[in-house]
This record gives C-alpha cells, structure tokens and sequence, in this order.
C-alpha cells in the first residue's frame, strides 16, 4: 500500500491563508510559501528540503514567504503558470499594493505595516496544464482563471486537491479583485471542478478542508446579488456609513 | 512639470474607478459599479502613494465621496484645490 504523504498546513493568521507542505520522506513540496518562518520551522521538524514550491495564483497572502525560501532552499524550484509569474512581479497584480486596506476590509482594523513587495518569475511556468510524477504520485496542474488571471487548481494523485483562492468551503469566490473575470470564473473554473470526483478532499487557499461537494461553486458578485434580494445585509452596512466587506469574517 | 495634488487627486479618480474628468463632481462611493469595495482598496492605496500618507481607519470609511475625500486628506495635510 502507497504511504501516506503528510500534508501540513500553515495558516497566516494576518491574512487567514493557507499554505501547506506535502512531506515525502525528506522531500517536500511546499504550495503556497505564505509565512516563511513557520513552513522552514515545519521543513526542519521533518528535516526536510523543498525541491518544489507551487503557487496557485499570485495574491500576495499566499506569496509573501517565497523570496526567503528561495534565498534559504536555492535548489527549491517555482512553478506557476505563466500569468501568475508575471503577475508575482508586480505589486498591483500581486496585490501587495492594497493588502493593507483589503485587511481593514475583513479584520476591521488597519494594517500599517504590510508589504509592498514583488517576487522573481517563476523558474517552471506553464500555460494550460502541467503534468508531472512525485515519488510515484501524478500531479496535474491546471489553469483555471476567474479569481485571477493565475490561478490554477493542483489534483495531486492519493492526496487531493488544491484550489487557493479558486474554491473555498465557508465563502464564496472573490472575482473582483485586480484581473479577476466572473465570466472566465464560469466558463473555465466551475467546469473544472464539476468533472472531478465529488468526494475529493479540497485543500482551500482559506478556511478548512471540506469535500469537493461541498465547495461554494459561486462568485461574490453572484453571492452579493443573492443577498440583496433576500435582505438589508448591505443595507445594514450603509446606514451604519461602514462599507459593506467583499468576504465575510475570516475564521479564527 | 510636476503635477499639482488636484490633478493627482483627480488622477486617482480616473484611472481606479475608470471614470471621466467630467464624472468626478457628486461622485460617490457605490454611486458607479467601480466604486465598489474593491474599487476603494484601490482608490485608497493610490491616494496614499501619491501623497504620501497612511490614513487611519475611520478616514478609510469616511471617505465616500468626491468632495468630502478632499476634507478627509486636508487632515493629513494634503491640500486639494
């Protein structure tokens, strides 16, 4: 019987992201470099070196720690699709520029210190898919933009299935960030999802695990939208003269 | 010649919420589709490297029209004319 890689998961209690580091023996692979002082403390308790670091997509809460695991792990390799690489390069796409405000958004309070940065190009970059084997396991990379231009989902064969941003279990999918496409959302990503096997485990980009089932196959202007036939959720926020958050309050 | 903070303010304006010189008087937040909470973080951040400043949290949700943003940046000493 296969053993089991074991899948660690750091979350950045800033921002809530998620990144996680798959170990293999003394292999890892390390999706999402969000903090890169917890995922080297989690390397070292296995004693363990990344050979792969896989972005999903390139907002900066799950790329913050990359630089200095490239400089700590220079045999660590990056991929990404083409359009994340570019976009890590750069800190309105990255996102970095605004963090500080959107962190207002979902904790209320204004983040002061954090970086505007960008990060180097990928050294593996892909467009459409990117097939490759892992101590026997096949992981299938494939683009699948809406949340960003991207984003991409990572199937990683006995383990599961990494969506970032692109499929959350407790909200919905945030569209309108800088690139974001609710139509390439509906036509290439809810696709995506739909033909894979329901009872997959999703490793989310935020939030915890949960079954591909129960994923939230929507975007926020769709969940808005909802909301504003149903109740005064945005009303409520107005007269308060408060701006309503695009996501809801992140977990604890 | 170097810009004078109206022509940055109006800047940040046009080029976040995508709208004309000819849009900005009476603007207000969630008034068009691009000023939306996205729309905002946008027109925030750009505000704050264009003059330099880092505005508190209150002034963040304060700011929610054209004109009164002008009143909002006079706090940090930022004058709009």
């Amino acid at each position: 019987m296969e053993r089991p890689v074991k899948i660690v998961t750091v979350t950045d209690s800033q921002t809530t992201s998620n990144g996680y580091v798959l170990l293999e023996g003394r292999d890892a692979i390390v999706i999402d470099p969000n903090l890169e002082g917890e995922i080297v403390e989690t390397l070292e308790k296995y004693q363990a070196v990344p050979g792969l670091a896989i972005l999903t997509h390139e907002h900066a809460d799950h790329i913050r720690g990359l630089e200095a695991l490239r400089e700590r792990y220079p045999q660590m390799r990056t991929v990404a699709s083409l359009l994340c690489s570019e976009r890590i390069q750069d800190i309105r796409s990255n996102l970095s520029r605004i963090f500080g405000v959107y962190l207002m958004f979902i904790t209320g309070e204004r983040v002061l210190d954090y970086p505007k940065f960008t990060c180097r190009a990928a050294d593996v970059m892909f467009e459409g898919r990117l097939l490759f084997s892992w101590h026997g396991r096949q992981f299938a990379l494939e683009g699948i933009p809406g949340h960003s231009p991207g984003s991409i989902g990572i199937l990683a064969e006995g383990i599961g299935l990494f969506t970032g941003d692109s499929l959350l279990g407790d909200r919905p999918v945030i569209t309108r960030f800088d690139g974001g496409s609710r139509q390439d959302y509906e036509r290439v990503a809810v696709p995506y999802f739909q033909v894979l096997d329901p009872g997959l485990t999703v490793y989310p980009g935020h939030g915890e695990p949960f079954l591909l089932r129960d994923g939230i196959l929507r975007d926020d202007v769709q969940e808005r939208e909802a909301q504003e036939k149903e109740g005064p959720g945005q009303e409520a926020w107005e007269k308060e003269g408060r701006i309503a958050p695009c996501t809801p309050t992140p977990q604890k | 010649m170097a810009m004078t903070n109206l022509e940055k303010y109006d800047k940040a304006f046009m080029v976040n919420l995508k709208v004309k010189k000819e849009q900005l008087p009476g603007l207000k937040y969630q008034g068009i589709a691009t000023w939306d909470s996205v729309g905002h973080m946008d027109l925030i951040s750009d505000l704050e490297e264009a003059f330099g400043i880092m505005m508190e949290t209150v002034d963040v949700m304060d700011f929610n029209t054209y004109e009164h943003g002008k009143e909002v940046l006079a706090k940090y000493d930022v004058e709009i004319e």
